[in-house]
């Protein structure tokens, strides 16, 4: 993930979290709406209830007879008359309300309060709600302890299903990793998950690998038949022009074009190893030797290249370090296609000036005078079948992807810079840090 | 891009596995009942490290021996056995101690365990059991772990002899009152070091399994190649 770009929230939680807080949300959502409902609905029946009894209550005591003047009826029930012959006033705190229900506090206590007029005669039902209160707390205890209990059943079983529902597509998502290095004998995905969704996926990436490993077999056992079949007439002609280099005598024009011929035969060989080798892939386990200089390569590069460059009327320079008896050493075949492949290039490119090879203690340099490459287009050239817009000849673009794979293969640097005089410079660097 | 040590490294205990020593090897695990219930619980602390693991489905067990953990490793019905030796012998009195619808799923690998003979991420787990503790050399062991880390594409599980019990602490006061030099092939490792040494070699601990909590030495870690 870049780090340039932020990532949306909902994003940033991983399959299982966003299972788990689903849940969890959910759960909480419902068992809210649930306790809030379920409050109300006791608090709006025992209100019903409790205003009912009094209202029975009130009228049963009035029925009941004249004497029953203020008292407590039971326990936090209280009647209060005034009006009547030989009644005492109401207390003052009871003074002032109209008939119906009111709540009354009183000295810290809360009284449901029923007011009751029978012409002259007032009555006054107070009921302690001492009772209602303990009631209704333990219920909004009950209601509570439910929604946490079922919230966290909820977090529970998240967590459980999302573990559950997750662990299968981890633990194919590890599986999958880096599979194409696996050995072939390894057994496919498919048949460790059930036919479920994570099955077909298994099945899918079963089928997508094998195709993968397929093309790749193909692609390896085409690099090296090819190799190995060119190898064979290579030969023949090699050996038929060291027949006929031995008739011809030395310095006819016959016997150079054979000279030039037999050269090319061997230049071939060595790329079919270099083919062979770079087909072999990254495994590294059988590494070319290292077995020549730098300064001996380009010797041999200029002796290659330098008749050519005068024929198209182009200097050839070569500069830098002499042969060092502890200069570093390199595989031949690939330092050899590396630079005749930059050679080769610029001098196909160069109409009119100089093409300059310059050695360093770590590397070497090719420039040209010739068009140049646009800037955007330099970093496309090293891939296979690509040349600039300014391309000519024959050449099909091979050449500088070549150079890039042998390179990164080996560790080397590759890159391509303007030549400040004009043209390309192409620096490669064979011992990076 | 690591090429190989030029002299691979050679214990001298990794010579003695001829047939008659490796047919014994075979035979000493299921003579007696305390063995036998040794076995089981290896196969036990086998099963959970392959369990914590996430189950691969190719393993290289390596040091194979007799194949005393083949039929726990082939529980698992969609397993390819890759069963590694230095030793031939080894390997071939492992076969013949095993039925034939098992060794179908078991491939037999002559190598050494300092110097693989695979490619790189070429298994899904290195399943080493016992042999850890034959190497007391840091170096050594950093070597077969390094690689370990190249071969597996994902996971090792290996055994050793930690510290922090009481076998390892009688063990080391018999050394001591012994006071003798003489040639080792066994070795306690100190839980901390090794465990510094798998990070080291670029694994991260998924979790391990006792024998015997505070009394015995064998240790079952699950490892996984760092991220």
């Amino acid at each position: 993930m870049s780090a340039s770009q932020p990532t949306p929230a909902f994003q940033r939680h991983g399959l299982a979290s966003r299972i788990v807080i689903a849940f969890t949300l959910m759960a909480t959502t419902v068992a809210g709406l649930f306790s809030v409902g379920v409050i109300l609905a006791i608090g709006m029946a025992e209100q019903e209830l409790v205003t009912e009894g009094m209202s029975r209550q009130l009228d049963f005591v009035i029925a009941s007879g004249e004497d029953s003047a203020s008292r407590q009826l039971s326990a936090g029930l209280h009647l209060y008359r005034s009006g009547a012959p030989g009644d005492p006033p109401l207390p003052a705190w009871l003074q002032g309300y109209g008939p119906g229900f009111h709540e009354i506090i009183h000295d810290g206590v809360e009284y449901e309060t029923l007011f009751s007029e029978h012409g002259p005669t007032r009555y006054v039902l107070l009921l302690d709600q001492e009772d209602f209160e303990r009631h209704e707390r333990t219920t909004f205890l009950i209601v509570g302890a439910g929604f946490l209990l079922s919230a966290l059943t909820a977090l529970v079983l998240g967590l459980l299903t999302a573990r559950r529902v997750i662990a299968p597509v981890v633990r194919l998502a590890g599986q999958v990793q880096h599979r194409d290095q696996l050995l072939p004998l390894a057994p496919p995905l498919a048949p460790d998950y059930p036919a479920d969704e994570v099955g077909q996926l298994a099945a899918a990436f079963d089928s997508t690998l094998g195709q993968l490993r397929q093309a790749l077999q193909r692609e390896t056992l085409f690099t090296s038949d090819v190799s190995h079949e060119l190898r064979t007439p290579l030969m023949v002609i090699a050996s038929s022009c060291e027949l006929l280099l031995e008739e011809l005598p030395v310095g006819s024009r016959e016997h150079t074009q054979l000279l030039r011929l037999h050269r090319s035969c061997g230049e071939m060989r060595e790329l079919i190893e270099t083919f062979l080798w770079l087909a072999r892939g990254a495994s590294g386990r059988n590494p070319l030797a290292s077995d020549t200089t730098l300064a001996a390569v380009a010797e041999e590069q200029r002796e290659r290249w330098a008749q050519e460059a005068a024929q198209r009327g182009l200097a050839f320079h070569l500069e830098g370090a002499a042969a060092h008896p502890d200069a570093p050493h390199y595989p031949a075949p690939l330092l050899r296609a590396v630079m005749s492949n930059l050679l080769r290039n610029a001098l196909h490119y160069t109409d009119r000036g100089s093409v300059r090879l310059t050695l360093h203690a770590d590397g070497f340099d090719v420039a040209d005078t010739g068009a140049g490459i646009p800037e955007a287009e330099r970093l496309d050239i090293f891939r296979p079948f690509i040349r600039g817009s300014t391309s000519r000849g024959d050449g099909i673009g091979l050449g500088l992807s070549l150079v890039q794979r042998i390179c990164s293969q080996q560790g080397w640097q590759v890159s391509l810079e303007a030549n400040p005089g004009g043209g390309c410079l192409f620096r490669v660097n064979l011992q990076p840090r | 891009m690591s090429s190989p040590a030029p002299h691979p490294i050679s214990l001298p205990f990794s010579d003695k596995y001829d047939q008659a020593h490796a047919q014994a090897y075979f035979r000493k695990h299921r003579n007696s009942l305390a063995r036998r219930l040794s076995h089981l619980r290896d196969e036990q602390m086998a099963r959970r490290a392959l369990r914590l693991a996430d189950d691969p489905t190719l393993v290289l067990d390596l040091p194979c021996g007799a194949g005393r953990f083949w039929p726990v490793l082939a529980e698992q019905p969609n397993r390819v056995i890759i069963a590694g030796d230095n030793s031939a012998d080894m390997l071939a009195v492992a076969r013949s101690n095993h039925p034939a619808s098992l060794l179908r799923r078991v491939s037999p690998l002559k190598t050494s365990a300092f110097d693989i003979d695979l490619p790189e991420r070429a298994v899904d787990c290195v399943f080493c059991m016992r042999l850890l503790h034959h190497i007391g050399d840091a170096g050594h062991r950093l070597a077969m772990l390094r690689e370990f880390h190249r071969v597996t594409r994902d996971t090792v599980i290996l055994s050793l002899w930690v510290d922090g019990n009481y076998k390892a602490w009688r063990r080391a006061r018999l050394e001591r009152e012994r006071k003798t030099g003489a040639y080792q092939n066994r070795f306690v490792i100190p839980a901390q070091t090794v465990e510094q040494e798998f990070r080291e070699a670029g694994f991260d601990i998924l979790g391990h399994t006792d024998f015997l909590p505070r009394y015995a030495m064998w240790r079952v870690y699950t490892l996984r190649r760092s991220a």
